[in-house]
C-alpha cells in the first residue's frame, strides 16, 4: 500500500516553523505556569541577587541606585531559560520562529503584573517604553516597610511596574519610562493627628472640605484652642468651630463639620522626601541628584 | 416412546428440461481413482454437464447440525454431527380428483458398486472408501474396491436388493469436503434427489420430506434434556416435555412440471455484477463504498481501519506517530501469520525490578537452551514442509507408476500430454526415481525428528539444572513466544449488485425473535369445519386416506407430515372439501365443493380452525427456480514480473518505499512477460457485510441511545443485507508454486514391493497434504508474486451447479487503492511477495557477554545487555560524553576545529586505549584523530537528526538537563523463512527453486516520517577498527567531507542468508523500525531494564561557563525534583578539577561578599527518575 505520509514532510525546515510559528504563539500564550515564569523574569522576578549585584561593594548601606534596565540583559536572560531543553538545531529554529511573539507577551505581561495584581487596569503598560528604577539601601527602608514611592518624568506620574523589598533593607523598584524625579513618602499606615508649631505659639494647617478638592492645602491656619494648656488638654469643640469658620470663609467648607470633618484636619502631614535627578547633558556636564 | 421434535430444514427444487443450460461440473468423480489413486483427476474446473431432465431436489440441514467442534487434545481434529440417514420424499398432485401419491425412500449412507440409482436411474454420488489396516489404507468397499457411490433412492415400500454396507457415519463434510451437503452435485444421492418425471404429465406437485436417524444412538436428542436443545438451539415451543427423537421435514409446493422437451426458466438472475478485489475482503467492501461514495475521498482507507478495529488509531491520543502506525497495521492486516515456537528468557521471582547479575555459566546455559530450542523450532517447520514434500515425491510416484499409456487410458494422456513428454522422451525419470527420492526425503525427515527428540531432552535436563541455580538469584525461566511468520493472503474477489441475490440458507435459518430454531412436537393434525350448521372434524388421518400410490403405509412420523400437508396446502383443498362435504352427510354439488374449497383455502391462509402447531416458515417453501449462490471459480491471466526464468529476478524491478515495494516508474513502460492462466474454485459467502454489520451494531451500542443509534442500527442493518458476497481466490498463492489444493486421498498403492515403504509413510503422513502441480516448465514457478493480475472469467455457482458466468472488463471491476497502479486499469497490481512465509527476525545480541565469553547469544536481563555504550552529543561544547554500559563516565570526543581528540577532564575518566569493550573503543577511534572530520560530521547529522525525532521516554527530565543520549548496541536481523522453500515440481529427482532465496531484497532500519523513532545510524561488520569507520544513516542533510557518514539505512540480504549483525546507534527509549515490504513493518526497541537505570543513575556532566559566584563557596541555582545530589566540579586555573559537594542556593539578601567568575561542570548522581 502507499503510505499517506512521504518521507520529508514532517517539521524539520525553518520555513515550517515560521509557518506555523503564528499559531504555535497563540498556543504559547495560554496562562501556565511557565508562562507565569517567564513573564516573570522580564520583571526579573526569582533573579537571584547576585546576579543583579554582581559585588556587594557596589550596594553600599545608605545609597540609593539608579538604573535603566537593558533589555539585551532581560532577554539573554530569557533565552536562557528557554534554552533548556533545547537540544538541536531545529529546536533553535522553532524558538526563533516562535520565540518573538513569546517574548513581546512576555514582556508586555510581565510590564502589567503589578498593575493586574492590584486590579489597577487603567494604568497598563504597553510594554514599549525604555524603563528604569532605582535600588535603595537604607534604614528608611527597614523602618517603614511601607515606604510609598512615586517617580515622575517631568510632571507626569509614572507606572511603577516592580516595586519590592530585596532582604530588609533594599527597595528594588522598576517603573514604566524614564525617570527623574523620585517621591518617597511616609507610610500611610502611621498616620496620627498633630500640628504646626508655628511662632511660639500651636497651629493647625486646614485643608480644603469643598467637594472636588477635598484633602488639599488650602493654605489657612488656626491656632489650637486649649481647656488646659499646662495639662495638653484640647478644648475640641472650640477648636472644630474656629476650623469651620475659617475653611467656610475661605470658601473652602462643607455644609457639615462633624467628627469626621474634624478628624480629616487634624490628621498630621505625611513626611515625604522628593529626589531630582539631573542627568548629564550631551557634553558630559551637569547630572547629579537633589533632594 | 420418545416424543418427536419436528425440526424444519429447506427444501428447493430445480426443474430441467432437455434443453437447459447444463450445470457446472464440480463433484469430484472418484472413480477416476481406480486408474491414478491421485485426488487431482478427480475434478476438472470451469467444467460443465448436461443435466437429466426432471425435477432435482436438494435439502439444506439444520445449522446446528453443519457446525464442528474441535476436539480436545493435540491432533485438533474437527468433529462433526451425525445426519439423519433415512429420508422419505413423496410426491403429491392431484389427479382426476384425486390425490395421487409416490414415495421413495432415499438411504444416505448406503455405499455400493453401483453408480446408477434403483429408482430414477440417476447418478450417485462417489466417494473414496479406505479403511487403515495393519497400517495400511486398503480398499474397503465392495470387493475392496476404494471407491464407491453413496445414497441412492428406491420406491418406498421396496426392498433394497443392491449389494452395499452403511456407513459408519454421515456428516456434512463427507469425505472432507466443506460444502458436501451444501452443494447438490456432491450429495445428490444422499440429501438430494432426482425425480424423473418419465411417467407425469404435466402439472403441479408437491413433494413432503421426511428425515430421520435411522439408529437412534445417532439422534442428537437421544437422552436430551434441555441444555441440548439449547446448544443445538432449537427451540420446542408447543411442548414442556423434552422430546427424544428428531424428524427434519419440508414442503416444497407448487413445482410446475410441463414435461422434458419444454423450456424452464432459469435460477440464474440475469441483473449485473459488479467485481471488486482487494487484499482482503475489507478492502474490497472498502472499494465498493468508496465507489459509491466518490466525492468523499480517503474513506477507502478510513473503512479499511474501521473493519479492522483500527479506527482508534486515527485518534492520535497523543502519539503523533499513530496515523503512520496505522496504516502498518492496515498493511500487516494483508498477511496472514503463524506463531512458530518459543525461545526462553528469565523471569523475576522477587518484587525487585532487576535480579541479581547471574554468574557467566548460566547464561552459558541459557544461551545453550535457546540454540537448542531454536533448532527445534525452525526444525518442527521443516519436520511439517518435509511431509508435504514427500506426499509430493509419492504423488509423482504414483502417477509414473500407474502407467497412464497403458490399456485405453486416453483421456489422461489427453490431458496430461504436456506434462509427460518430457518424461517419454528424456527418460530421465521412472518410478524409482522418486522411490530413492522418498527415501533420501524419510531421512532427513528422521533425522529432523530424531534431533527435535534429543534436543527436547537436553533442554528438559538442562532447564531442571539451571532453574536450580536460578532459584537462588531469585530468577526462573520463562517461555516466550518467538515472532510469528508472515505469508500474504491471495486477492479477494467480491461480488456486488442485484445479479448476486444472495440466498439465505446456512446460518440464517433461525427466527429473528429469540436466535431459535423454531421446531414443534404436534403438526397440525386435524381441520375443524362447519359446513352448514354441522360440525365436521377433518383429521390428518381422514386427509391421508384420500392419497392412492404407496405401497407400504408410510413410517407415522411421515404420514402425520403427509396429512399436515394435505391439510394446510391450497392444491389439496378442492378434495379435502370433498371429503369434509361426504363426512358432514352432505351432497358434494360443485357450487357447494367450491365454497367449502374456499372456506378451507380462507382457514389456511388466516390459520385458523387447526388443532396442532404450524411448521417454520423454511419448511415450507413455494417453489421457484433456486438461485443460491455457493461457490466461485476464477480464471485470471498473470503477468509476472520476473524476466529471468533460471533466477528469479522479480525484486529488481521495485524499490522500497515508505510502506511497501514500489514498482519502479520506469518498468510500467517495459513489455510485459507472457501472461499465465491460473484458475480455482473456493466456497463464497457473505462474511465481508457480515463482519462490517457487525462492527457498525457494536458502534450502535456503544452509543446507547439517541439518533446516532438508531441511524447506527438501521445502517448495519442495511449493511447486512447487502447483496454482496466474497471470497479470496484460494489456490492462487498454491498454483503460483505449483501446488494444488485436491480432494485429499489417504495413501494407496497396490504393489506388494512397496509396501513397508507405504507403511512408513501411511504413519508419518497422517493428515492430508496439498498436491504439486507437475509441469516440466520453470516459467509456471512464481516463489516471488509480482506483476499484474487481470481476471479473465469467473463463473458464480449456485447450490445446484447453475452458473452465472461473469467476463469482467474494465467497467465492471473495480480494484481496492492497495492493489491499483497508475495507468494499469482493470488490472490488479501485485507488490511482491515470497510464497513462503517470512519473518523479520530481530534479535539484540549480549554485548557485555560477547566480550567476556566470545559467545553470540541473545539479551535476556542486564547481565547481558545488548548496550555497549552510551554516547551523549553536546552540541554547544560540540563533544560527546561517552559512558560505558553502566552508566560510567569513560570519557569525552572533543572536537576542536580540525578534528577531535579523547578528553578526559574528570578523575572517573580513563585513557580510551583502555576502554573495555572493543566495540565501543573502536567506535571511539573512529571519531578520533586530528584531521578526522567524522565527529564534526556526526555531531552536524544529530543536530539535523534531532530535529526530526523526538522518542518519548520517561528520560524527560535528563533530556531537559542534559541533551539526548545515544545507546550504542549489537543487534543481528535475518529475514526467515519457514520451512523447505518451493521448488519447481517437475518429473526430475531435482528440486529447483529458481534461487529466489538468493534473491537480494532490502532491509530498510528506521524511518523518518515517525517523530518516536529513536534510530540513527548502523555500523555494519565485524569487531574491529574498519566496522566504525562508516557510519549508515537513513538520510544526509549535506555533502559529507569524508566517508564517515553513509546515506542509506538499509542492508541487502536475501531468504538464504545469516543473521546480520550490526551496531546500531539509536536513542535508547526511541523505537527502530525495520521494514522490507514484502513483510509487515517491525518495530523493535531496547527494554527498559538495559538503560533506564544506567542512564538514570550514571553521573552526567554539564559544562558550566563562566558564573559568577561567592569567592569561597558555590552559588548556582540547580533544577529540583530530583532525588540525586548535585555536585559542581571547579576548573581551577591551573588545570586542575576541585570537586565540591555542597552547592548553594543563591540567596536573596545582598550580601557584602566578594564574588569571581567561575566555570567547570555541574554534574549528578543518584537515580534521578524517583522525586516528582
Amino acid at each position: 500500500m502507499r503510505s499517506w505520509f512521504k518521507n520529508n514532510g514532517m517539521l524539520s525546515e525553518e520555513n515550517v516553523f515560521c509557518s506555523i510559528g503564528a499559531q504555535l504563539s497563540i498556543a504559547y500564550m495560554e496562562k501556565d505556569d511557565v508562562m507565569d515564569f517567564i513573564n516573570g523574569l522580564y520583571m526579573l522576578e526569582g533573579v537571584p541577587v547576585g546576579a543583579l549585584i554582581a559585588d556587594g561593594q557596589l550596594l553600599q548601606p545608605e545609597t540609593l541606585n539608579i538604573f535603566y534596565l537593558d533589555y539585551n540583559w532581560i532577554e539573554a536572560m530569557v533565552d536562557g531559560a528557554l534554552s533548556i531543553g533545547r537540544n538541536c538545531s531545529s529546536d533553535l529554529m522553532h524558538d526563533r520562529a516562535v520565540l518573538p511573539t513569546l517574548k513581546q507577551n512576555g514582556r508586555l505581561h510581565g510590564a502589567n503584573m503589578r498593575s493586574l495584581r492590584y486590579d489597577r487596569l487603567s494604568k497598563n503598560s504597553d510594554g514599549g517604553k525604555r524603563q528604569t528604577g532605582f535600588l535603595l539601601r537604607s534604614q528608611l527602608v527597614e523602618g517603614w516597610p511601607g515606604i510609598e514611592v512615586s517617580c515622575c518624568s517631568g510632571e507626569t506620574e509614572l507606572n511603577i511596574i516592580k516595586l519590592e523589598h530585596i532582604g530588609t533593607s533594599v527597595l528594588f523598584c522598576i517603573v514604566d519610562g524614564v525617570l527623574d524625579k523620585i517621591t518617597l513618602t511616609e507610610p500611610v499606615e502611621s498616620l496620627f493627628f498633630g500640628f504646626e508649631e508655628a511662632e511660639e505659639a500651636f497651629v493647625k494647617r486646614l485643608a480644603s472640605l469643598k467637594e472636588g478638592e477635598t484633602g488639599r492645602d488650602v493654605n489657612v491656619s488656626v491656632p489650637l484652642v486649649f481647656r488646659d494648656e499646662e495639662q495638653g488638654l484640647l478644648n475640641i469643640k472650640a477648636l472644630a468651630g474656629d476650623m469651620q469658620q475659617a475653611l467656610t470663609e475661605a470658601g473652602k467648607g462643607s455644609a457639615y463639620f462633624s467628627a469626621l470633618e474634624f478628624a480629616l484636619q487634624m490628621i498630621h502631614e505625611r513626611a515625604r522626601c522628593t529626589i531630582e535627578i539631573n542627568r548629564k547633558n550631551s557634553d558630559g556636564t551637569g547630572g547629579g541628584v537633589h533632594e | 416412546m420418545s416424543k418427536i421434535l419436528y425440526v424444519p430444514v429447506m427444501l428447493e427444487g430445480l426443474v430441467i428440461g432437455k434443453n437447459s443450460a447444463p450445470l457446472a461440473d464440480l463433484a469430484p468423480d472418484y472413480s477416476r481413482i481406480s486408474e491414478i489413486p491421485l485426488g487431482k483427476y478427480t475434478t476438472r474446473l470451469f467444467g460443465t454437464k448436461k443435466e437429466l431432465p426432471g425435477i432435482h431436489l436438494h435439502w439444506t440441514m439444520p445449522d446446528a447440525l453443519l457446525s464442528g467442534t474441535h476436539t480436545s487434545g493435540s491432533s485438533g481434529e474437527i468433529r462433526f454431527p451425525d445426519l439423519p440417514n433415512r429420508w422419505i420424499v413423496q410426491r403429491l398432485w392431484v389427479k382426476n380428483g384425486e390425490i395421487k401419491q409416490k414415495a421413495w425412500m432415499i438411504e444416505s449412507d448406503f455405499v455400493t458398486n453401483h453408480p446408477l440409482t434403483g429408482a430414477e436411474q440417476y447418478d450417485r454420488t462417489s466417494i473414496p472408501t479406505f479403511r487403515l489396516e495393519n497400517g495400511l489404507w486398503e480398499g474397503a468397499g465392495l470387493d475392496g474396491q476404494i471407491y464407491g457411490y453413496l445414497g441412492g433412492a428406491r420406491i418406498y415400500g421396496t426392498e433394497n436388493l443392491e449389494e452395499g454396507y452403511y456407513l459408519s457415519k454421515l456428516t456434512a463434510v463427507g469425505s472432507g469436503d466443506v460444502s458436501f451437503a451444501a452443494f447438490y452435485p456432491k450429495s445428490r444421492s444422499v440429501f438430494g434427489f432426482y425425480d424423473s418425471m418419465e411417467d407425469e404429465e404435466s402439472g403441479t406437485y408437491t413433494y413432503v420430506l421426511t428425515g430421520y436417524y435411522e439408529n437412534e444412538e445417532k439422534d442428537p436428542l437421544t437422552g436430551a434434556d434441555k441444555e441440548t436443545l439449547k446448544t443445538l438451539a432449537w427451540s420446542c415451543l408447543d411442548s414442556g416435555e423434552i422430546p427424544g427423537k428428531t424428524v427434519c421435514h419440508s414442503v416444497l409446493g407448487q413445482v410446475e412440471w410441463r414435461g422434458a422437451d419444454q423450456e424452464y426458466p432459469s435460477g440464474v438472475p440475469e441483473e449485473d455484477i459488479g467485481v471488486y478485489i482487494g487484499n482482503t475482503s475489507a478492502e474490497a467492501l472498502s472499494a465498493f463504498l468508496q465507489k459509491e461514495l466518490p466525492e468523499e475521498k480517503g474513506l477507502e482507507r478510513i473503512l479499511n481501519a474501521f473493519q479492522n478495529d483500527l479506527l482508534d488509531g486515527i485518534e492520535n491520543n497523543g502519539n503523533p506517530d499513530a496515523l503512520i502506525r496505522l496504516e502498518e497495521q492496515l498493511h500487516e492486516k494483508q498477511f496472514e501469520s503463524i506463531g512458530q515456537g518459543t525461545m526462553w528468557g528469565l523471569r523475576n521471582t522477587l518484587k525487585k525490578t532487576n535480579h541479581a547479575r547471574l554468574e557467566r555459566e548460566n547464561y552459558q546455559d541459557l544461551a545453550y537452551i535457546n540454540q537448542l530450542q531454536e533448532e527445534n523450532n525452525l526444525s518442527g517447520a521443516m519436520i511439517e514442509s518435509l511431509k508435504n514434500e514427500i506426499y509430493f515425491a509419492w504423488w509423482k510416484y504414483v502417477l509414473v507408476e500407474s502407467d497412464p499409456w497403458g490399456n485405453d487410458r486416453v483421456r489422461l494422456k489427453e490431458e496430461h500430454a504436456e506434462l509427460w513428454k518430457d518424461l517419454e522422451t528424456a527418460k530421465h525419470s521412472d518410478s524409482g526415481t522418486f522411490l530413492s527420492l522418498i527415501r533420501k526425503l524419510l531421512a532427513e525427515l528422521k533425522k529432523y525428528q530424531k534431533q527435535v527428540k534429543e534436543n527436547a531432552e537436553k533442554i528438559s535436563e538442562l532447564q531442571k539444572n539451571l532453574n536450580d541455580r536460578l532459584q537462588e538469584k531469585g530468577t526462573a525461566l520463562k517461555e516466550e513466544q518467538r515472532d510469528r511468520f508472515y505469508m500474504a493472503g491471495p486477492p479477494v474477489l467480491m461480488f456486488c449488485g442485484d445479479g448476486v441475490k444472495r440466498a439465505y440458507k446456512q446460518g440464517f435459518q433461525k427466527n429473528d425473535a429469540d436466535g431459535l430454531l423454531h421446531c414443534r412436537t404436534n403438526p397440525v393434525s386435524a381441520l375443524e369445519l362447519v359446513i352448514d350448521q354441522h360440525k365436521v372434524t377433518m383429521t390428518a388421518e381422514d386427509a391421508v386416506g384420500l392419497c392412492t400410490g404407496t405401497l407400504k403405509p408410510l413410517l407415522s412420523s411421515a404420514a402425520d407430515l403427509l396429512g399436515e400437508t394435505l391439510l394446510l396446502s391450497e392444491d389439496f383443498a378442492g378434495c379435502i372439501a370433498e371429503k369434509a362435504l361426504e363426512m358432514a352427510g352432505l351432497p358434494g354439488t360443485p357450487e357447494k365443493l367450491e365454497a367449502v374449497a374456499n372456506d378451507i383455502r380462507r382457514k389456511q391462509r388466516e390459520k385458523t380452525g387447526f388443532l396442532g402447531s404450524f411448521p417454520d416458515r423454511i419448511a415450507v417453501c413455494q417453489w421457484k427456480q433456486p438461485w443460491a449462490p455457493l461457490l466461485m471459480e476464477w480464471r485470471v491471466q498473470m503477468k509476472s514480473a520476473r524476466s529471468n526464468i533460471q533466477k528469479d529476478d522479480s525484486l529488481g524491478r521495485y524499490s522500497l518505499e515508505e510502506i511497501d515495494l514500489e514498482m519502479n516508474r520506469q518498468e510500467n513502460t517495459t513489455s510485459d512477460t507472457e501472461p499465465i492462466e491460473l484458475c480455482g474454485s473456493t466456497i463464497i459467502s457473505p462474511h465481508a457485510v457480515d463482519h462490517f454489520s457487525h462492527f457498525i451494531d457494536r458502534m450502535a451500542e456503544e452509543q446507547r441511545e439517541g439518533l446516532d443509534y438508531d441511524n447506527l442500527k438501521k445502517a448495519a442493518d442495511i449493511v447486512g443485507k447487502m447483496e454482496i458476497l466474497s471470497q479470496r481466490m484460494d489456490g492462487f498463492h498454491e498454483a503460483l508454486i505449483m501446488r494444488d489444493y485436491l480432494p485429499a486421498l489417504p495413501l494407496y498403492a497396490a504393489s506388494e514391493e512397496i509396501r513397508p515403504l507405504l507403511r512408513e509413510l501411511t504413519r508419518i503422513l497422517d493428515q492430508p497434504f496439498i498436491s504439486p502441480r507437475v509441469e516440466d516448465l520453470e516459467s509456471r514457478f512464481f516463489p516471488i508474486r509480482a506483476g499484474f493480475l487481470s481476471v479473465s472469467e469467473i463463473w458464480l455457482v449456485d447450490s445446484f451447479g447453475q452458473i452465472k458466468k461473469i467476463k469482467p472488463d474494465e467497467k465492471s471491476i473495480s480494484i481496492g487503492e492497495n492493489l491499483t497502479y497508475e495507468n494499469r486499469k482493470g488490472e490488479v497490481y501485485l507488490r511482491p511477495r515470497f510464497m513462503h512465509p517470512g519473518t523479520v527476525r530481530f534479535q539484540w545480541l549480549a554485548a557485555r557477554a560477547e566480550e567476556e565469553m566470545n559467545l553470540a547469544m541473545e539479551s535476556v536481563d542486564n547481565g547481558t545487555t545488548p548496550v555497549l555504550g552510551f554516547v551523549l552529543p553536546n552540541f554547544l561544547d560540540a563533544n560527546f560524553q561517552i559512558y560505558d554500559y553502566d552508566g560510567r563516565l569513560l570519557g569525552f570526543v572533543q572536537e576542536n576545529g580540525q578534528g577531535a581528540h579523547w578528553m578526559k577532564p574528570l578523575p572517573s575518566c580513563i585513557p580510551f586505549e583502555e576502554i573495555p569493550s572493543a566495540h565501543l573503543r573502536f567506535f571511539v577511534k573512529g571519531l578520533l584523530g586530528d584531521h578526522n572530520s567524522a565527529c564534526r560530521e556526526l555531531l552536524q547529522y544529530l543536530d539535523r537528526a534531532f530535529g526530526r525525532s523526538a522518542p518519548e521516554g520517561d528520560e524527560q527530565f535528563f533530556q531537559l538537563s542534559f541533551g539526548r543520549p545515544l545507546a550504542l548496541a549489537r543487534g543481528s536481523v535475518q529475514i526467515l523463512g519457514r520451512g523447505y522453500p518451493p521448488h519447481v515440481q517437475w518429473f526430475k529427482e531435482e528440486l529447483v527453486c529458481n534461487q529466489f532465496d538468493t534473491e537480494k531484497f532490502e532491509v530498510r532500519f528506521g524511518d523518518k516520517r515517525k517523530l518516536f523513532d529513536g534510530f540513527v545510524g548502523f555500523y555494519t561488520g565485524e569487531r574491529d577498527e574498519k566496522t566504525y569507520q562508516k557510519l549508515f544513516v537513513p538520510d544526509l542533510f549535506s555533502e559529507p567531507k569524508s566517508e564517515y557518514m553513509v546515506r542509506g539505512s538499509s542492508i541487502w540480504t536475501s531468504l538464504s542468508e545469516k543473521a546480520a549483525e550490526l551496531t546500531f546507534l539509536f536513542e535508547p527509549s526511541g523505537r527502530i523500525t525495520v521494514s522490507t515490504g514484502f513483510l509487515p513493518a517491525k518495530e523493535v526497541g531496547l527494554d527498559g531494564m538495559y538503560y533506564h537505570e544506567q542512564l538514570s543513575k550514571s553521573e552526567m556532566y554539564l559544562r558550566m561557563a563562566p558564573f559568577l559566584s561567592p569567592t569561597d563557596q558555590i552559588e548556582l541555582p540547580v533544577p529540583g525534583g530530583m532525588a540525586g545530589k548535585w555536585f559542581f566540579h571547579s576548573v581551577m586555573p591551573e588545570g586542575t578539577i576541585v570537586k565540591t559537594e555542597e552547592i548553594h542556593v543563591p540567596d536573596v539578601q545582598p550580601a557584602d561578599m566578594r564574588m569571581q567568575i567561575k566555570e567547570g561542570f555541574l554534574s549528578t548522581a543518584g537515580d534521578r527518575r524517583n522525586d516528582k
